[in-house]
């Protein structure tokens, strides 16, 4: 999109078609098959790789990507449920002009990327360019491909600086996220050549770099605040080495540290002196050194001659020639500017939302979408297909999904509606989530939440003129599964009430409707709360729902009421929720619970 | 070939501008040629004006050449090799409008002489045949489109030879650049920009930026170009294949690739097909870096042997051939030519000897290698020059051998000049006048060391000799990119901004030509032969193939 348009790029008369080889110089695999273990109240229902960002699927964005450089063809290693998706998903197939070879793989089975690639190993016919489904990007992905082709390199990857998320994330609470373990990546003085690569997870006291690599680079850059976007070239030998090598399941996670390690193990360089070795001794390396003989790319005898002629060299300081005579040879290409999101948590996903309009240049509102001419659409706002827009609406900073129905004199800022939505009158809807087919009632007033797939928000009447009178549905977030509500009403200046009501499995069988009546009905019994409280917290294997933006009072009465176990209680929850009660046992002791809250309502 | 064929022409035009009035329509070529090549060189100039001297002398035997004048020239070649030395030139050469091969401007005249001896005709039949014979090629060599037009314009082709200027030293004359992006559209070449600002008297040569590579405006997977040769021109934009024997290598390397994956479309044939193949293959490596010398006589005798397959000949059978042309062409003229090289040179180190190296030079370092492994005691002095810094790479390979070296830079040359016995410089070409063209810096030792009488002594296979003309190193050279002239010191970095400041230019040169007076001696795996000889080696390699 930032690239100069040009008409070489879909030229027809390729060197390839001409010769009709196979020859390519890279195909391209797209990696949809996860499921997005890490926002998992998103994609529930939806899968990760059709989750709507800017009213286009996800896996839209890497596709699109590729086929903006150029890409023809691409491999999509998927689930059978994406797949279905896919093939209905108009977007797509309007789109995405490129051939996609859909490949699927078991949907439970503990598949890692690099089994994935093992699994396509026949398809693959030259080097590849493996690209995760959640990457939002603008890069020139002609930097990363060229490090890869002038350096003749194993891997080639690319990172970017790590981006503040500064908006509130529905879910989380506290300023603070829970902290991602850090990654060091280690490169040469040009910034380019990967040299080292460690995880926080992986140190257990300090970080140590082996020698072998500080002889060679005595001048080592160790970057933190990285991300990786997941976007690496691969040579055709590594795919070969990962079939033979079955122990390695994830690229990211295992390939990727076994290859830039690998740089600078003795094997891969001093292949000489290998064979000088008794023959004896060799069978037994055989074994061992076979698989990782054959990563590193063979330069004929030719290049090595130009090479040697050459009078380039990556480096100064020391005896040895360029590359240190490896052939294997690792590079990164850290972005600098511009955009690049990897949409695998919640901020992550509110973030690209935000950010997508930007990516593509298509009008904002879509030209089926019904607008009523009294009604204020920000520039900022994308309004998808088949919309409907009452009248007196106003809608800041905030994506709608398509087919979705917005009512008369709604407001929504900063927030996200799926598909097929319906808001009614009256709502107010700031920094939220709404998921697909979620109906909000009328006069909702919803901050920082996030609605579940499916999900109805009961109008505010009836709840407010039974029980409050100044009362907010802060917040209703789902797992139909483990249908788990947990609703905190407040009576102000009354005696405390908290009611957690707590929904297991088989009340979600009677329907949706019955559901919320049940929930409303039972709210109001204070004992009943205790009991529910106590084991709602208690479950290990819940991936509760919760409640999290609430009156100052509500915490003084969870407080009050010290339903707040130990910590250990805790572990088996969603992350998000974990931090959340969490934050408010810690903070119960120092008294600071109210400040909290306060500041946290504000924002 | 169609690069070779511009730098005839090109030849031709400076011929044009020496001035030679020989008929209306010579005249008006000659106008124009001085409209147009504005930058006429003070040697240029002298040149002219001896000239004009010696065509009054000559003009009585004008008429009976007017019709051998294109045999003339070749002629003029031969008897180069009798009397090295420079003279005047042939007034008879000077009006050739047809392309024809080695001009000698050196070359002694014929003129004063009494009618011909019956050997010297025989000589001008054969060069008139072989010129022929060139023209025809040269007609040969460009089908296609190009082909077509300038069969239409046959006729004003000749009135125009002027035009023919080979387009990479006419960057500044926008018809060219626009004739270039038209020729690179119809390759499906992308078109890469000038970078920056350029030193007025450059200003008629390509700059471009490393930061920009050619590759942000092709398709990833590349389609239209080969991957083995994208990755070549990536590796030639960023230096890491530079030294002409590199590059040569890789580019016969990737050739190799080419062919190898190259099967020839149902209703062509292999020997035009292959060779249309190659053409923006070609293009786009100008592109990325202009072509060297030694390249453009690699993919000269590439496009030879593909077009002289047979066409009755199986396309598996066509390709090994090829193949193993290749193979032979970098054993015999590269590899094999630098033993010979070596084992030549090695005669001329005596023990004791102090060297002066420039750059890095693969030939150089490898003679070096090859004689301490001949147990002779030398010593080595490497000087060495910014940007590139290529002398540190040289020292590093020599020091790892074990030869004793000292690292200086050339501003620091005359200080070491004294105690140097011998001088040895490699050469990117060897021009047909005997001039050498080399990295930049190369022609300044050679004058040092002239001044001190250190013998000065160029190593160059002949591969690398050059039937191009060149005087002054203006006219046609290539820059670098100018921000390697930047420099971070102490986390300071001065001329970061040098694109905003109007007045400042900054110039990255990489070539020079050091005149023959400066170098004593060409070693070649054909022997050790004076400069001024390189048009007898480039005529006999001429009939050899």
């Amino acid at each position: 999109m930032r690239l100069p348009p040009l008409s070489y790029r879909d030229s027809r008369s390729s060197w390839t078609k001409n010769t009709g080889t196979d020859t390519m110089e890279l195909q391209a695999v797209l990696m949809a098959a996860g499921g997005g273990s890490r926002m998992t109240d998103l994609t529930y229902n939806t899968p990760k790789p059709m989750l709507p960002v800017g009213n286009k699927p996800l896996m839209w964005y890497p596709l699109n990507l590729l086929e903006r450089v150029g890409f023809e063809e691409v491999i999509v290693i998927t689930t059978k449920e994406v797949q279905k998706m896919m093939s209905t998903d108009s977007k797509m197939k309007r789109d995405i002009k490129m051939k996609m070879e859909v490949v699927c793989v078991p949907e439970d089975g503990d598949m890692g990327t690099a089994d994935a690639l093992r699994h396509i190993q026949q398809k693959i016919k030259t080097d590849i360019l493996v690209v995760s489904c959640d990457l939002i990007t603008d890069v020139a992905l002609h930097e990363v491909v060229d490090l890869f082709r002038a350096h003749n390199a194993t891997l080639a990857m690319l990172m970017s600086k790590a981006h503040e998320f500064t908006e509130t994330v529905p879910g989380q609470k506290g300023k603070k996220r829970t902290a991602e373990q850090r990654d060091f990546v280690g490169v040469d003085e040009s910034g380019k050549r990967l040299l080292f690569m460690a995880n926080e997870a992986d140190l257990e006291d300090g970080l140590s770099v082996r020698k072998s690599i500080i002889r060679k680079h005595p001048r080592m850059h160790i970057k933190t605040g990285l991300v990786d976007a997941h976007l690496y070239c691969l040579k055709k030998a590594v795919v070969d080495f990962l079939t033979e090598n079955k122990s390695i399941s994830s690229i990211r996670g295992e390939l990727v540290p076994y290859l830039v390690r690998k740089q600078f193990s003795k094997t891969t360089n001093s292949q000489k002196v290998k064979e000088d070795l008794e023959d004896q001794t060799q069978k037994k390396n055989d074994c061992s050194t076979n698989h990782e003989l054959l990563i590193s790319s063979r330069d004929e005898p030719l290049l090595q001659l130009a090479q040697e002629r050459s009078c380039w060299n990556d480096h100064r300081g020391d005896m040895s020639e360029a590359y240190h005579g490896g052939k294997l040879r690792c590079y990164v290409h850290i972005m600098e500017q511009g955009l690049c999101y990897r949409v695998n948590t919640l901020a992550a996903y509110i973030e690209a939302n935000r950010q997508a309009p930007k990516l593509f240049e298509e009008p904002p509102v879509h030209p089926s979408a019904i607008i009523s001419e009294r009604c204020q659409v920000g520039s900022d706002s994308i309004i998808g297909e088949r919309c409907q827009i009452a009248e007196k609406t106003s809608i800041k900073r905030s994506t709608i999904g398509i087919s979705s129905n917005v009512k008369e004199k709604v407001k929504v800022t900063n927030s996200i509606v799926m598909h097929s939505v319906t808001i009614e009158e009256g709502c107010n809807i700031q920094g939220s989530v709404i998921c697909s087919n979620a109906i909000i009632g009328r006069g909702a007033d919803l901050k920082y939440c996030l609605v579940g797939n499916g999900q109805r928000i009961e109008p505010e009447a009836p709840c407010a003129s039974l029980w409050l009178t100044q009362i907010r549905v802060s917040a209703v977030c789902v797992r139909v599964c483990v249908c788990v509500f947990v609703f905190f009403y407040v009576c102000v200046r009354a005696c405390a009430c908290v009611c957690v009501h707590y929904i297991d499995g088989e009340v979600r069988e009677h329907g949706q409707n019955r559901t919320t009546r049940n929930s409303t009905a039972a709210a109001c019994s204070h004992t009943h709360t205790h009991t529910h409280t106590r084991t709602l917290l208690t479950r290990e294997h819940s991936h509760a729902p919760f409640v999290l933006s609430f009156h100052t009072t509500v915490a003084k009465l969870i407080l009050s009421n010290r339903f707040l176990h130990t910590k250990t209680c805790l572990c088996g929850w969603n992350t998000a929720l974990c931090h959340h009660l969490f934050w408010i046992s810690t903070a119960e002791r120092t008294n600071e619970v109210i400040v909290g809250t306060d500041q946290l309502m504000e924002i | 070939m169609l690069l070779q064929q511009q730098r005839k022409r090109s030849r031709i035009v400076k011929m044009a501008d020496s001035g030679v009035t020989d008929g209306n329509e010579k005249k008006g070529d000659i106008e124009r040629a001085k409209n147009e090549g504005k930058e006429l060189t003070k040697e240029e100039k002298q040149r002219l004006r001896k000239e004009k001297k010696q065509q009054k002398k000559s003009k009585e035997k004008k008429d009976d050449k007017a019709i051998q004048e294109s045999g003339k020239e070749t002629k003029g070649d031969s008897s180069a090799v009798s009397a090295p030395q420079p003279s005047t030139q042939s007034t008879a050469q000077k009006a050739v409008p047809a392309p024809v091969s080695v001009p000698a401007p050196e070359a002694p005249t014929p003129a004063e002489k009494p009618p011909k001896s019956k050997a010297e005709l025989k000589a001008e039949r054969r060069a008139r045949q072989e010129a022929e014979r060139a023209s025809k090629q040269s007609k040969k060599g460009d089908p296609g489109p190009q082909g077509a037009v300038s069969k239409s314009k046959a006729a004003t082709n000749e009135l125009q030879p002027v035009k023919r200027l080979p387009e990479h030293i006419q960057v500044d004359n926008p018809d060219v650049l626009k004739k270039l992006a038209k020729k690179l559209e119809r390759q499906q070449i992308p078109l890469r920009l000038d970078y920056g600002y350029k030193v007025s008297l450059f200003s008629h040569l390509h700059q471009y930026s490393r930061k920009a590579p050619l590759t942000q405006q092709l398709s990833i997977p590349s389609t239209v170009i080969h991957p083995a040769i994208v990755r070549l021109g990536l590796q030639y934009s960023q230096g890491i294949v530079a030294g002409s024997n590199a590059r040569s290598i890789a580019l016969l390397h990737a050739f190799k690739q080419v062919i190898r994956d190259y099967t020839t479309p149902p209703n062509e044939e292999l020997s035009r097909d292959l060779v249309n193949r190659l053409k923006p293959y070609i293009s786009f490596l100008n592109q990325c870096r202009p072509l060297s010398a030694s390249m453009g006589n690699a993919i000269k005798y590439v496009k030879k042997e593909i077009s002289n397959i047979p066409s009755q000949c199986k396309e598996e059978e066509a390709k090994r051939k090829l193949l193993f042309c290749i193979e032979w062409y970098i054993k015999e003229k590269i590899i094999l030519a630098a033993k010979a090289i070596a084992e030549s040179s090695i005669e001329k180190i005596s023990d004791g000897d102090v060297i002066l190296i420039y750059g890095c030079s693969s030939l150089v370092n490898h003679i070096l290698c090859e004689a301490l492994e001949k147990n002779r005691k030398f010593r080595v002095i490497v000087v060495d020059s910014r940007p590139r810094l290529e002398g540190r790479e040289a020292l590093r390979r020599l020091v790892q051998r074990g030869i004793s070296c000292t690292y200086v830079l050339i501003s620091a040359v005359s200080y070491i000049l004294p105690e140097v016995s011998k001088v040895f410089l490699g050469a990117h070409a060897l021009l047909a006048n005997g001039y050498v063209m080399s990295r930049v810096g190369t022609s300044q030792i050679a004058l040092v060391a002239k001044a001190f009488n250190v013998p000065v002594l160029v190593c160059c296979e002949t591969y690398k000799f050059c039937e191009r003309v060149q005087t002054d190193s203006f006219v046609s050279n290539e820059l670098d990119d100018p921000d390697d002239l930047i420099v971070t010191r102490n986390g300071q970095t001065h001329l970061e901004h040098w694109q905003q400041e109007p007045p400042l230019g900054l110039l990255n040169l990489v070539y020079d030509v050091t005149p023959p007076d400066f170098v004593d001696l060409v070693i070649t795996e054909l022997g050790m032969i004076p400069c001024t000889s390189v048009p007898v080696v480039l005529r006999v390699k001429n009939v050899d193939q």
